[in-house]
């Protein structure tokens, strides 16, 4: 994880750095440096790797909502130095 | 009939991924939770939406592990504040999931991973096998283990806006 730049706001800022945990371990929280026009499923799924979950279509979510996978970070509301919990997203019926 | 013995069904869930983890989780978000380990029955007290404007309020949800991990749990919504079995009242409506909610308008939580949204359960699926339940509808919401199904299910209440239906009168329920 690269040195948090406090002089920079959130808007300067081009990556994020964030904490991800599985909902298996909620204290085994992992950290990721990503670009804020990363897509969240694919943050999703880079992090869903290094927790070893498979299948489904994982999303981050933020304080307990879930973030469209299609949206970049920073249009999803992802905020440096956030705290998101990976949750499956795949349909219902 | 049940598949498997209790002992094998308790060995699975008290693997450190499974029970552990998903008391882990509750306690990590602050909610009341109970894990009956004789009954295999878990009670997690969860946060959604109201009919009353700008308020939340609690639903109970409540998973049994029969025959776990050959088959899902089963996942239901009971009335938070006596427990009973009371259908649509007691289940959150579907909220703007991304990809679509699990909450069925019919009272279910329609995923693979729950044992009452197979047809033989009273569920909708006929054309889901329970017994292949983590690859039946690879296309539909997948969870491995105890504390995946409950985060998306605590996503879900989220966003929820409101009960399916209100709740009974306590008189009514008592009746």
């Amino acid at each position: 994880m690269s040195t948090i730049d406090a002089t920079k706001t959130d808007k300067d800022k081009q990556t994020y750095e964030v904490e991800v945990f599985a909902p298996r371990n909620a204290s085994d929280r992992r950290p990721f440096s990503w670009s804020k026009h990363l897509t969240v499923g694919e943050a999703a799924a880079q992090a869903a790797g290094v927790f070893g979950i498979q299948g489904g279509q994982p999303t981050l979510a933020k304080e307990g909502s879930p973030l469209d996978r299609s949206k970049q970070l920073v249009a999803a509301g992802v905020r440096d130095h956030d705290v998101l919990e990976i949750v499956d997203a795949a349909g219902g019926v | 009939m049940s598949l498997l013995a209790y002992s094998d069904v308790l060995a699975f869930l008290e693997g450190e991924d499974e029970i552990p983890g998903a008391l882990r989780w509750a306690a990590y978000y602050g909610l009341e939770h109970t894990w009956d380990k004789k009954a295999l029955l878990l009670t997690v007290r969860l946060i959604g939406g109201s009919d009353r404007e700008r308020e939340r309020e609690p639903y109970l949800l409540i998973g049994t592990f029969e025959d776990y991990r050959a088959m899902p749990p089963a996942w239901r919504f009971l009335d938070p504040r006596t427990r009973q079995d009371i259908g649509l009242p007691a289940y959150p409506a579907a909220g703007p999931f991304p990809l679509g909610s699990v909450l069925h308008s019919n009272g279910v939580i329609c995923a693979p991973w729950n044992r009452l949204a197979y047809a033989d359960r009273g569920g909708p699926h006929s054309d889901w096998n329970a017994a292949n339940w983590q690859t039946a509808a690879p296309q539909h919401s997948s969870a491995r283990t105890i504390p995946d199904m409950l985060a998306r299910i605590r996503a879900e209440l989220t966003i929820s806006p409101r009960r399916l239906a209100s709740l009974p009168a306590l008189t009514a329920v008592s009746q």
